[in-house]
């Protein structure tokens, strides 16, 4: 089968009309050893496969300055003699005609779609296709992508098209010939008031208004976070507690090792994973919703001042802002981002952001540790937790600050510049098939790494296992005891937590934290922090819990108060207080800065298409974080004690 | 004498022609890729609420430049 090519300038609706020709065989994948994406798919026509299609990125020009344009332009070349459908917004066909006369001067097989059709009519303006067509011997086809208008004829003549390659003839392309042409052709277009643009000038002047513009701006953004968070949360508990019914319906099956592999271990990594699916999908709608409608590039140019001292550019503002409620639809977001250092360098500082999967250890330690004040509604608990915020979005920023001193192997932007498409009305099936993609592609790429890293560590804080007989002998001298039915209940209790703290103090992953805890001693942390640490690699909320069965407290959430009084107690091996304020500054500072979440190293490594990047993230995480660490701890000692 | 401005001070809403771009030549070629080149109609639409980038009606579509390009362009009103 032949593969049929889609080119067209950014926002010319060339995805729009891939989606509408496309419905069987989509297959997204990446162009070798990039981010890039690649998207293919068969097309059918009566039933029978009919042609290969292929959906490049966007170019404004032949001379690529990006590298998707870059991977675009080398894709046109090596399809000489394939039909190339090349998308254009009809109502702005002087630009857009430049590129597909310059790729028939090249001698490619051009095919021309006028898109958003019904847009032009609406806009006052006639365009003389038949006549065009005729002039530079290349076919015009007026349609919709969006309504579907015109689709039909034009698959027809694909599929005819598409049965064999047409001759390659090369002429010299000249662009001074080619831009006359242009205008001979443009003489068919008749209407020259351009009502759309009319029409955005009067939604610019309040939305990009001086004085109003930005807090329309901050009243949007805040309606959007509310909503991914508000709109998702029944969904993600429902997920959550669905699976926890699960568990728990097979953990009364018994309590072997295939029961706690299946609930710990695949219901554990696949709680990982889908209790992301609401927040991704609610985030992807509602992002999705604001640039159909022509919002979200207009938002970038707005905050484009504020991020350029850092070499970034207004694009980064929303996978930053995403990040605070997750950096997994954060890290995802940044394929907004054309230019590949500037996207490389959101997505290297995206993490730093203070996510949701913080505040329970936030939480848990401000509790213990920072003395409580309150000074009408004010308290050092607030104070601390919003410069727990405030510390994340400066250490983001000053990380971008000193990337862009680095060359990162990927060039700077010559021209920074936003395209403002029209205000449109949403498409709402385009937009829905666009939430579902982002779902399956988090789903089949980042699922299957994030579940698999939850169940390698489920199998070092699971085995080695402990021998159970001593267990059950020391049960069933509870059970045979003489005291009474509740004491009897209270000692199994007590002793089934003090044997899963041994187990876990006993598996690989607690002999690796024992391992380990010398190297985390001079941030103040002791074993059992340490076993803390390794288990919240999996993700940052993983701690809490860990140190509860560490502590032999049973199941604990960050507002156990058994917990904080066991950490405020805990003693030293010398009979000192083992914690103190010291390590709680240590603490919060390596969960501000460390990358304790598979999930943003499975997403980062999908969406940079090599381990390379999520390796580099977590170095230099590391490391900032036990710098900070460290410096927190030892000035603190030495200031409060 | 026809006054030229920077593109940058140009007044918001008046139809602009390019008289002059001083920038580097592949920066000069990717503007006229988007439709600004010099003799081309052009005009101010929008600025954005912190004062940065601009709102420039070229080529048919609305891009955004960043001042620091535009200062280094001069337009005529017309």
């Amino acid at each position: 089968m032949i593969e049929i090519v889609l080119s067209g300038r950014p926002n010319s609706g060339k995805s729009t009309l891939f989606n509408q020709l496309a419905t069987k065989n989509v297959k997204v994948g990446n162009y070798a050893g990039c981010t890039v994406e690649k998207v293919t798919a068969t097309v059918y026509e009566d039933g029978v496969p009919a042609f290969e299609i292929s959906d490049l990125p966007g170019i404004y020009s032949l001379e690529p300055n990006t590298l998707d344009e870059k991977l675009a332009i080398e894709h046109l070349g090596s399809v000489k003699g394939n039909p190339i459908v090349f998308v254009l917004d009809g109502n702005n066909l002087k630009q857009e005609l430049l590129i597909p006369l310059q790729l028939k001067k090249q001698g490619h097989q051009i095919i021309i779609a006028v898109n958003m059709i019904d847009e032009v009519r609406a806009n006052k303006k006639i365009l003389d296709l038949a006549s065009m067509t005729e002039l530079s011997g290349i076919p015009f086809f007026p349609i919709s992508a969006k309504t579907g208008e015109g689709l039909g004829s034009l698959k027809k003549f694909l599929a005819k098209t598409s049965v064999q390659k047409a001759p390659h003839k090369e002429d010299s392309v000249d662009l001074q010939t080619i831009k006359s042409e242009v205008k001979k052709l443009t003489k068919f277009v008749q209407g020259d008031e351009d009502r759309l643009l009319a029409r955005d000038r009067k939604i610019d002047s309040i939305l990009l208004h001086r004085f109003f513009g930005a807090p329309i701006f901050l009243l949007v953004i805040f309606a959007l976070f509310q909503s991914v968070f508000s709109w998702s949360a029944p969904f993600s508990d429902a997920i959550e507690s669905g699976l926890g019914l699960l568990g728990d319906w097979i953990s009364t099956m018994g309590d072997g090792l295939l029961i706690s592999f299946l609930v710990d271990g695949i219901i554990g990594g696949l709680g990982a994973v889908l209790v992301f699916v609401p927040q991704i999908a609610m985030l992807f709608f509602l992002l999705g919703l604001l640039e159909y409608s022509g919002y979200l590039p207009r938002v970038a140019a707005m905050v484009d001042r504020f991020f350029r001292p850092y070499g970034l550019n207004g694009k980064v503002f929303i996978p930053l802002l995403s990040s605070v409620a997750c950096a997994v639809p954060g890290i995802m977001s940044t394929r907004t981002i054309e230019n590949e250092r500037t996207r490389l360098i959101a997505i290297l500082i995206s993490p730093l952001m203070t996510c949701s999967a913080r505040l329970p250890v936030y939480t848990l330690l401000i509790a213990t540790f920072v003395p409580s004040k309150e000074g009408g509604w004010l308290s050092t608990a607030g104070f601390v937790m919003f410069g727990m915020y405030l510390v994340g979005i400066i250490a983001a920023l000053a990380v971008a600050l000193i990337l862009n001193f680095f060359d990162l192997g990927r060039p700077r932007a010559k021209l920074e510049f936003i395209h403002f498409p029209h205000y449109r009305s949403p498409n709402w099936k385009e937009l829905f098939r666009y939430v579902l993609s982002r779902v399956n592609l988090f789903l089949k790429k980042a699922g299957t790494i994030i579940a698999a890293m939850a169940i390698i560590l489920w199998a070092l804080l699971t085995f080695p296992k402990m021998d159970e007989t001593i267990l059950e002998s020391q049960k069933a001298a509870i059970e045979t005891s003489e005291s009474s039915q509740e004491e009897k209940e209270a000692k199994l209790e007590d002793l089934q937590m003090h044997w899963d703290g041994m187990q876990l103090e006993r598996s690989y992953g607690g002999r690796i934290g024992k391992f380990i805890a010398p190297v985390f001693a001079p941030i103040g942390y002791d074993w059992k922090l340490s076993i803390g640490i390794v288990a919240s690699l999996a993700a940052r909320e993983v701690f809490v819990s860990t140190i509860g069965t560490v502590f032999s407290l049973g199941e604990v959430d960050e507002s156990s108060g058994g917990l904080m009084k066991a950490l405020q107690e805990e003693k030293a091996p010398d009979g000192s207080l083992a914690y103190s304020i010291a390590t709680c500054v240590s603490l919060l500072l390596f969960f501000a800065f460390s990358l304790q979440c598979i999930s943003t190293i499975g997403i980062a490594k999908r969406e940079t298409n090599s381990w390379k990047i999520p390796g580099i993230m977590f170095i230099y995480m590391f490391a900032l974080a036990y710098g900070a660490a460290f410096i927190g701890y030892q000035l603190t000692r030495v200031l409060i004690g | 004498m026809e006054t030229q401005i920077k593109l940058s001070l140009a007044p918001e809403g008046r139809r602009l022609e390019v008289i002059e771009i001083n920038l580097p030549e592949d920066v000069k070629t990717m503007l006229s890729h988007l439709g600004l080149e010099v003799g081309e109609v052009i005009e101010r639409t929008a600025t954005m609420p912190l004062g940065d980038p601009i709102a420039l009606h070229m080529g048919g579509q609305v891009f955004s430049l960043r001042k620091e390009v535009c200062e280094k362009m001069k337009v005529k009103v017309l």
